[in-house]
């Protein structure tokens, strides 16, 4: 039933049977089949050479395993059939290349496994022996493959290949699965030279990826140049996105994976970085287009490449910047050229250089959620650009060597917006998120504290504000900048509640006083502590109507008793009051005025006279001519005293007469005088400057003393630095009032100046 | 039919037909290999191996194994039967990795006669059976240890063709292993 067996003592009979079923084993022209009967006979004629001589001793009486003869027939073999492999007429290399290929990969894995006893034994032995060209025979297959195909026609293949790949790139070739099978040949054929078991990317790499990735290049670098100079830079986005996509797809199908690191590498060089100006230059005028999807694809390719991102933030943060300074020059120069109105020239009202303001900054933190993706380096960019032209504009700084006037329109637009009554009215136009928005990038937020509070403090003191309101600004103030920064006027919110609670005790106590009937039944003080509130001492004289005194009086002595040590002091330019006054037509209601109380002092005395002179009233009231005239001119305004002479030279002068009108006219019972009664708006505005002033000199020092106690010691410039970085958004330093303030510090033996000269040292 | 109850058809030297599951003909990894790769067609296209499959499905396989008889191949596929189940897992260089214990099954098994033994070993080695060649071995070396060279000579029938003087000379360099 079987073939006969070769003699398996000889190794001529043993080859001569086996030899014919090698080709079909690994695939001739026949295309026979590997039948059971072939498979089984090389497999045991293999096996039976081997054990039978392997039995016999050699020379030295030892006994050997054999093997040698067979393997060394088997690669002769190899190299011969693989020589002998040819090409159709017809048939390109690479096509040829892979249908053998194909073939040959399964041809060695079924010789690996027929010669399977010389895997076993004989090999093993020979490689454990050191032979370190002794392999496996499907090793020993893919070597012969890669010496005598592979290597000899290398250059041919991998041309080929490219130029598909070109083709494919130009729209010329689709899919080809030659190419791919090919490249992963490459792979196969890298073998690890401690260990031929494992495989490496040596071939890949040195026959195909390299040249790959040059082509590539060149192919980009040209077509990049081309499109460009014929297209536009929005439609090269599209093109470059759509490239790298097709390669990334690419990758996926044909290549290994480490192409794709040095591929996209080449190809965001190529695409991207090379271009980045071209690309970058386009930001500005698809802004001005407010081409925000274009806008985010230009982001989407640059961002490809991270160093190209850092033009492009500069590029929006100029841009912003720019917007912002546009937008408040093209405010200013609208309302300088508006019309005068009662011969004054319009000034820049707070609400429309906050709105403005806000609404570049809103214009870009859209785009910077359209276009950038929230990304943080742009809402950082947008933040400093914000800095730079809210703090610094043309009406912010309308001349230089002015400090920046944004803390007061701020402090002034908060004001204004917490007056208006009607809340359709007021969130309309003005609302705390823009005011927060604007306190965000505010640079001297501690000049904006100070004139906030100053306002803050005049509203407290009038009925009016919204406490609501209020609270929620002080609770945001304090989230951006820390409770130290909304101390006082947290103290000065609860100053005005104490005080409440002060009057019902105050009342309920002299309730059952002897001199109850004299207390003036609704006095409503205030209990203001002189630190958190910004009024200075009132240090005019002033004679308080004795109609005031026993009030006064009793609750001078009921505080002091209450809180031993504490000092009051009456802010009476501050006090206000309203009078009844029985000047109307009999049957009429009586008129309510409101005055203050210098001009309460001052009608009380016409209870006693109707005619008074200038003199008479600055003796009983003590006030000052000037404090005098001002409160004057408004009751002589209002129709209320008659002067005479008449004329505002005259007002303080002793002689002149003042006359209480019997008849008094209003159309309106509730007249008020006190509003005229401005305080000296110059020496407000001077008492405000001075205090931003003198609390940035304390900020500093209290931040060099912070930070030498902290390092110990630091060099002048160090210290410099390193304050100016602390009072960020604080105080705007200039470094000559620093210096000041460390020299300040040296004489008052806080630092000291080390031998060196510039490094200075905390003294404890 | 799956392959799993496929039946194989293996004829001995002395043409004794065997009839068995092919999951047990290929315990034997020389089976196991060549019916992976025989019944695929040899064209240069992957061609469509199922398709083969089932045209060979319709006749068992008839392998032709030259090189044991008979009475050694039942036993061998005794031993395939009742591992059939078992899995000897190997590692790349293909010895296996966990050393499975000699059973009782496996002692009764191998307890046949020196000539049958030799008859194991040399199948096991031809079918690449690695796990039975190991036990076979084994139990070869167990009939060696503990014993004297004479008892040795006389279980494998083996002359002693030493001078005298050579085995005393081969005594004193190998001093240093012996019991004491």
């Amino acid at each position: 039933m079987t073939e006969k067996l070769p003699d398996s003592d000889n190794i001529n009979d043993t080859w001569a049977f086996v030899e014919p079923g090698l080709s079909t084993i690994l695939g001739d022209d026949l295309s026979a089949d590997l039948g059971i009967r072939m498979y089984t006979n090389i497999y045991t004629a293999i096996f039976d050479y081997c054990t039978t001589r392997s039995r016999e001793q050699n020379e030295a009486g030892r006994i050997e395993l054999v093997g040698g003869e067979i393997y060394n027939r088997l690669r002769k073999f190899l190299i011969r059939y693989v020589q002998e492999m040819s090409k159709s007429s017809n048939e390109t290399f690479l096509h040829f290349y892979v249908r053998r290929w194909r073939r040959f990969i399964i041809g060695s894995e079924r010789l690996a496994d027929v010669m399977d006893y010389l895997n076993r034994f004989w090999i093993p032995k020979e490689k454990a022996a050191g032979r370190g060209d002794i392999y496996d025979v499907n090793t020993l297959c893919l070597l012969t493959w890669r010496d005598y195909v592979f290597d000899e026609h290398q250059e041919e293949l991998v041309r080929e290949i490219l130029d598909i790949i070109e083709d494919q790139r130009l729209g010329k070739a689709g899919v080809n699965t030659d190419i791919q099978v090919a490249i992963k040949s490459f792979v196969s054929l890298g073998f690890e030279l401690s260990d031929f078991r494992k495989k490496n990317l040596s071939i890949y790499m040195s026959a195909f990826e390299t040249p790959f990735l040059r082509e590539t290049e060149n192919f980009y670098r040209k077509e990049s140049r081309e499109f460009l100079q014929n297209n536009s830079v929005v439609d090269y986005i599209t093109k470059a996105e759509a490239r790298l996509s097709e390669e990334n797809t690419r990758i996926t199908a044909l290549l290994d994976d480490h192409t794709k690191k040095p591929l996209n590498h080449c190809l965001n060089n190529v695409l991207i970085w090379s271009h980045s100006e071209e690309i970058n230059a386009q930001l500005h005028p698809l802004l001005d287009q407010v081409r925000l999807d274009d806008v985010k694809k230009l982001y989407g390719l640059l961002s490809r490449v991270p160093t190209t991102l850092e033009p492009l933030l500069n590029n929006f943060e100029d841009y912003v910047k720019q917007q912002g300074l546009k937008a408040i020059v093209e405010l200013k120069a609208k309302i300088d050229a508006a019309e005068p109105v009662k011969g004054r020239k319009p000034e820049v009202d707070a609400g429309s250089y906050i709105r403005t303001m806000v609404s570049v900054y809103n214009k870009f933190a859209n785009v910077v959620a359209t276009s950038f993706g929230f990304s943080d380096y742009f809402v950082k960019s947008l933040d400093t650009a914000c800095s730079a032209f809210i703090n610094v504009n043309a009406i912010a700084i309308p001349n230089p060597r002015v400090p920046s006037r944004t803390s007061d329109y701020l402090a002034r637009y908060a004001d204004e917006m917490l007056k208006k009554k009607n809340d359709a009215e007021r969130s309309s136009t003005m609302n705390i998120e823009d005011l927060m928005t604007v306190f965000k990038f505010l640079s001297d937020k501690n000049a904006f504290e100070i004139r906030y509070r100053r306002l803050l403090a005049k509203r407290l003191l009038s009925p009016t504000t919204n406490e609501e309101d209020e609270e929620e600004i002080i609770q945001r103030l304090k989230d951006v900048s820390g409770g130290e920064y909304t101390h006082k006027m947290t103290l000065m919110f609860s100053d005005i509640k104490n005080s409440k609670d002060l009057r019902v005790w105050f009342y309920e106590t002299v309730k059952t006083d002897p001199i109850a009937d004299q207390i003036i039944p609704d006095f409503e003080m205030n209990v203001l502590g002189q630190n958190s509130w910004p009024f200075s001492q009132f240090k005019e004289a002033f004679i308080l109507p004795d109609e005031f005194l026993p009030t006064v009086q009793k609750f001078e002595d009921l505080y002091k008793e209450k809180h031993s040590g504490r000092e009051l002091k009456w802010l009476w330019n501050l006090c206000k009051g309203e009078l009844k006054a029985r000047l109307s037509k009999p049957g009429k209601p009586p008129f309510i005025f409101t005055v203050t109380l210098f001009q309460m002092a001052i009608i009380l005395r016409f209870n006693e006279k109707d005619t008074l002179s200038a003199e008479e009233l600055l003796e009983a009231t003590g006030l000052t001519p000037e404090i005098f005239a001002i409160n004057v001119a408004q009751l002589i305004r209002g129709r209320l005293l008659i002067q005479s002479p008449e004329g505002p030279e005259n007002i303080s002068k002793p002689s002149t007469k003042y006359t209480i009108v019997k008849d008094y006219k209003n159309k309106r019972v509730k007249v008020n005088f006190a509003l005229g009664v401005k305080a000296d708006v110059k020496q407000e505005s001077d008492d405000t400057t001075k205090e931003i002033d003198e609390s940035r000199r304390w900020w500093l020092k209290a931040c060099v003393v912070r930070l030498m106690k902290f390092k110990h010691k630091l060099t002048y410039n160090e210290l410099i630095s390193e304050v100016i970085l602390q009072s960020a958004n604080r105080v705007q330093p200039e470094i000559k009032e620093i210096k000041q303030v460390i020299e300040g510090l040296i004489q008052d033996d806080y630092l000291g100046r080390l031998d060196d000269g510039t490094t200075l040292q905390y003294l404890a | 039919m799956t392959q799993s109850d496929m039946k194989v058809v293996l004829i001995s030297s002395d043409d004794e037909r065997f009839v068995v599951d092919r999951k047990v003909a290929e315990k034997s990894l020389m089976i196991k290999n060549m019916l992976k790769h025989v019944g695929n067609n040899n064209n240069d296209d992957d061609s469509d191996e199922e398709e083969d499959d089932d045209d060979q499905n319709s006749e068992p396989y008839e392998i032709p194994i030259s090189s044991v008889r008979g009475s050694v191949m039942k036993h061998v596929l005794d031993w395939c039967e009742h591992y059939k189940n078992v899995d000897f897992p190997t590692n790349d260089d293909g010895d296996l990795i966990a050393e499975h214990p000699v059973s009782d099954w496996d002692k009764e098994f191998l307890t046949v006669d020196q000539e049958m033994l030799y008859g194991i070993i040399l199948a096991a080695n031809y079918f690449n059976i690695k796990p039975l060649l190991d036990r076979a071995c084994q139990q070869v070396a167990n009939m060696i240890k503990g014993k004297s060279p004479e008892e040795i000579r006389k279980t494998f029938n083996i002359s002693n063709d030493f001078t005298a003087e050579e085995e005393a000379a081969i005594r004193r360099e190998n001093e240093w292993a012996e019991d004491r």
